[in-house]
């Protein structure tokens, strides 16, 4: 302990020295982002509840910001701690996912909402295994494909995390949970790209993807639906199409400036989950296009500031990481903005930082955390680590000081560098 | 790690065409989409109910309200928004006055959008509705026509329907002042059909206050004077007017039987109607009056002029004989008004031609409608002197061959009452408190034969006279008895049985202040004028001439 303390005691020093640009813009970019979400969350929320009586009105506020203060604090404390620790808690953490996944099926256990059963836990405990398997996912992903040797050549070579991968699809896509299934394939497929797998098999994979998403979702009735009303919402407004059509009439209905903040007539009643899945429609009714686009530039500045982190970090483990973790936030980002402007069929995702959706804010913000951490100069040394990482777990306390250095080390070269590229 | 980092390029390069992709879109639906997008919005949240302006209150000389408008909502519903059809039908069947499983069936009906529960519901229990807070349940606000004084005028006054329109009399004639003009309010609706945001775009402009020549207090004692008529005699109808002949106002206007104008649809449509404009009849001996006025205008005969005249009159293939049957006599031009002779006024006729004749029948404005402000106006008939028979000439100078309206006859015999102006009656004295000007009339004649024509209608209540029954003490009357066969168009022959008493009167006799007539069609146990109707007269007049202080004379 006492060289823990030794530890903390250092930080200070070190934060003296000034954040890489890329880590200031992200966290600006998520301020920025969070701010919006709460702003929107009460608005496109107050209403509503407000005329269904359920208190004054400021219900999903106060979650919003709880769940939001939650993620804050963890994506602080990940952002400071090293990137070791993440390594040797991913394997528990997606054995965990896993198990809550399976857990979740069982009747009496899994909570069912709107025929889906995704939910765990009781009361404000209750949380979506699937959104922890999503991050557990890309930490296990970049783990493995950083451990790795040699280049990658062939989708075999990664076998077992296209195993897990699958296993997890499966069992979120059958909750049901199409989006949050896709997210994951996505996010996937973009680690396989950065990882330098050829791009013959990426195409072949998608292309298999392509059909497996499209026999899952000509299987069920109101997924067959959904994929016709796509093609034609106002063919079906009244039922099917309801919710697409609605949430094309509040962000057309908003013009280029919108009807001005707070004044959505959409989020009452009209538009199905407002403050959660379809909240950018309520962002484009109140603030017009010029809100839709401000929330677009955020999620680019995100891009473009992690994939800048990914391409600086120093070893194979943080640049998958920092890459995972951006395509993760940009693909929930993109497969939402998609359907709500009827670019994509009816998935039903939260808006990353914006959407109410509690344990999606927190997953995120602690992702979030990692991606900051890599930002600061974080990295692990997998090669040299992995192989007695278990050996050596109870040296943590080694490892945390030698990080500590190294972090330090690297705060430094990054400066340097963007001095250089300044 | 070169491919690492190029492949991340790609990734990025794959996120910015993603996100750039999402801008345009959103662009084109704010934009190009936008009109029609929002068009949809507001096509779904957005409705603009008229707000119904307040309807003029119609009022007598007095003030007296006749035709008031108060607040009252139409309450609908929207069946498949409410919740519980049965407890919600529970809940508003007292307030709407309807049985429970009557209002429950309404809302039952899951294939319309829409359902009228009551129409112009007191704004008092509307608002009783409306704290209910009852999903699906609308109230349209709106106006209900009351007639305070019930049956008071009500054929004159006429009768709105349910879209706040006049129907029939001046409710119908003076819409378009009466209506006043229709606001437009603008509702912004939530899904469940709740008002989010109310505006007014444009606000309702309240209908013209109408101010009427008629007098409350007289219409009432004629229409009193009707009924005790209507009793008595059992006729099918009965009219009766009140005008004052210096100014062409009608003081009072009215039609038995009673119908109450607060549920005109009770009333058959021959009680409706206000057959002061709308009958036409064959006015008989009160018709004599022109042509003798006609006569002494044009130099013809003089008051005095006296006529052998034997009991009958032969014309072309007609005979013409007395209503009582007498022998040869010898009267003045006087004496053959006083005692409605007919062999006398056909033999006043016959000298004057059929020319002449037919001239005097127009001047005095028969055969063409008299321009007062009442709708639904009769033009009578008179047939053109080319179409005259043989026999004509003794049918015309009794009023016979002619079919006039009771206002018709009203407005000639202003004429001789106020000294010779033609000038049509009026009923609308102020619009919204401006004095409508009162119509321009024309001298048809002159000062002295009118006055020499009321000297002689005094004889009809002189000693023999034909309503020498009648008196006010005090007053000089004048007037003139009719007692007219109706015209059976089944048998193309006058009847025997279907008569029109009526009476024709002014007083004071010398300066006329009130013109008053009285037509009652078909009575049943007397037929003749002197009886039936001057009577009637008698007590209008013995009520409105004190009522009015006007000094004896």
């Amino acid at each position: 302990m006492p060289r823990a303390a030794a530890a903390n005691a250092k930080r200070p020093r070190s934060r003296t020295v000034a954040q890489p640009l890329e880590y200031n813009i992200l966290l600006t970019a998520t301020l920025c982002l969070l701010a919006f979400g709460a702003i929107m969350v009460y608005s496109a929320s107050s209403a509503r509840t407000l005329l269904q009586g359920q208190g004054d009105g400021s219900s999903f506020l106060v979650r919003y910001v709880a769940y939001g203060a939650i993620g804050f604090v963890a994506m602080h404390v990940i952002a400071r701690r090293g990137l070791d620790g993440v390594l040797r808690l991913t394997g528990p953490l997606l054995a965990f996912a896993l198990v809550c996944l399976v857990l979740v099926k069982l009747p009496g256990l899994g909570v069912t909402v709107n025929g889906a059963r995704r939910w765990l836990g009781a009361g404000p405990l209750q949380f979506q295994p699937s959104e922890v398997a999503k991050l557990a996912l890309v930490l296990y992903a970049a783990k493995i494909l950083a451990h790795r040797p040699g280049r990658l050549k062939h989708p075999r070579q990664v076998t077992p995390l296209l195993l897990v991968t699958g296993l997890a699809v499966l069992l979120v896509a059958s909750q049901p949970d199409l989006g949050t299934a896709l997210v994951i394939c996505f996010t996937l497929c973009a680690l396989l790209i950065a990882a330098g797998l050829p791009m013959r098999y990426l195409l072949i994979g998608a292309g298999a993807a392509a059909v497996l998403v499209l026999l899952y979702a000509l299987s069920a009735s109101y997924r067959r639906a959904r994929l016709t009303t796509f093609i034609n919402p106002w063919a079906h407004a009244g039922d099917a199409g309801f919710q697409a059509v609605q949430g094309q009439i509040a962000l057309g209905s908003g013009g280029l400036f919108g009807r001005g903040l707070g004044q959505s007539v959409q989020k009452v009643f009209y538009l199905p989950e407002a403050h959660t899945d379809f909240i950018l429609a309520i962002i484009g009714e109140e603030l017009g296009v010029a809100g839709v686009m401000a929330v677009l530039f955020l999620y680019g500045l995100v891009a473009y500031a992690g994939l800048r982190v990914a391409r600086r970090a120093s070893g194979a483990y943080a640049k998958l990481l920092a890459a995972g973790i951006t395509s993760l936030i940009l693909s929930q980002a993109c497969l939402n903005v998609f359907t709500v402007l009827g670019l994509a069929p009816l998935t039903g995702v939260p808006l990353p930082f914006i959407s109410y959706g509690s344990t999606n804010l927190t997953v995120l913000l602690a992702g979030m955390g990692l991606l900051l951490n890599v930002a600061n100069g974080g990295s692990a040394h997998l090669r040299a680590v992995a192989p007695r990482n278990a050996k050596r777990s109870r040296h943590g306390a080694d490892d945390r000081d030698r990080r500590g250095r190294d972090s330090g080390a690297r705060r430094a070269g990054a400066g340097r560098s963007r001095r250089a590229a300044g | 790690m070169a491919l690492l980092e190029r492949r991340i390029g790609l990734l990025f390069a794959c996120f910015l065409g993603l996100l750039v992709l999402a801008a345009a879109r959103a662009v084109w639906l704010g934009t190009v989409k936008g009109g029609s997008l929002a068009n949809a919005a507001a096509s779904q949240q957005v409705t603009s109910p008229a707000l119904p302006a307040r309807r003029g209150t119609i009022v007598d000389r007095k003030g007296v309200e006749l035709a008031v408008s108060e607040p009252a909502d139409d309450v609908s519903a929207t069946p498949y928004l409410v919740k519980n059809p049965v407890r919600t039908a529970q809940r508003l069947a007292p307030l709407l006055g309807k049985p429970a499983d009557a209002v429950a069936q309404l809302l039952a009906r899951r294939n319309t959008g829409f359902v009228f529960l009551a129409r112009s519901l007191p704004a008092d229990r509307a608002a009783q509705i409306d704290k209910l807070h009852l999903p699906g349940i609308d109230l349209t606000p709106g106006h209900v026509r009351v007639y305070p004084r019930q049956t008071l005028a009500s054929q004159l006054l006429g009768s709105v329907g349910i879209d706040g329109r006049g129907l029939a009399g001046l409710e119908y004639s003076r819409d378009s002042i009466l209506h006043g003009q229709d606001g437009r309010r603008r509702v912004v609706k939530d899904a469940l059909g709740q008002s989010i945001n109310v505006r007014d775009t444009k606000p309702a402009r309240a209908g013209a206050r109408l101010e009427l020549t008629i007098d409350a207090a007289i219409q009432d004692n004629v229409e009193r004077v009707l009924a005790g008529v209507g009793q008595m005699y059992r006729p099918k109808g009965a009219t009766a007017f009140v005008v004052d002949p210096r100014t062409g106002e009608l003081l009072a206007l009215a039609n038995w039987p009673r119908v109450d104008a607060n549920q005109p649809w009770t009333a058959p449509p021959y009680a409706s109607q206000d057959r002061a404009v709308g009958f036409t009849y064959e006015p008989g001996s009160t018709f004599k009056a022109f042509t003798v006025a006609g006569a002494i205008e044009d130099g013809t005969v003089k008051p005095d002029t006296a006529f052998n005249l034997a009991p009958q009159i032969q014309v072309a293939d007609r005979t013409i004989g007395e209503s009582h049957p007498r022998g040869p006599v010898t009267l003045t031009t006087a004496q053959i008004l006083a005692q409605s002779s007919n062999v006398g006024a056909v033999t006043i006729g016959l000298k004057m031609g059929r020319v002449r004749f037919d001239q005097w029948v127009r001047r005095f404005g028969f055969g063409r409608r008299t321009g007062v402000d009442l709708p639904g106006e009769e033009r009578g008939l008179v047939l053109p002197v080319a179409k005259y028979s043989g026999s004509t000439m003794g049918n015309l100078p009794i009023g016979q061959g002619i079919s006039v309206t009771p206002i018709q006859m009203a407005q000639a015999y202003t004429a001789i009452a106020n000294g010779g102006i033609l000038r049509p009656l009026h009923v609308v004295r102020r619009v919204d408190g401006r004095l409508v000007p009162e119509p321009k009339g024309h001298r048809v004649i002159s000062q002295r034969t009118a006055q020499e024509l009321r000297q002689m209608l005094e004889g009809a209540f002189a000693p023999g006279g034909t309503a020498s029954e009648v008196s006010i003490p005090g007053y000089k009357l004048a007037g003139k008895t009719g007692t007219a066969n109706k015209f059976d168009t089944a048998t193309g022959q006058y009847s025997k049985s279907a008569y029109i008493a009526s009476f024709m009167g002014f007083a004071p006799a010398l300066h006329p202040r009130l013109l008053i007539g009285v037509m009652v069609d078909e009575p049943q146990t007397n037929i003749y004028g002197g009886v039936v109707a001057a009577p009637a007269f008698g007590s209008i007049a013995s009520f409105a001439l004190p009522y009015l202080r006007i000094p004896p004379g």
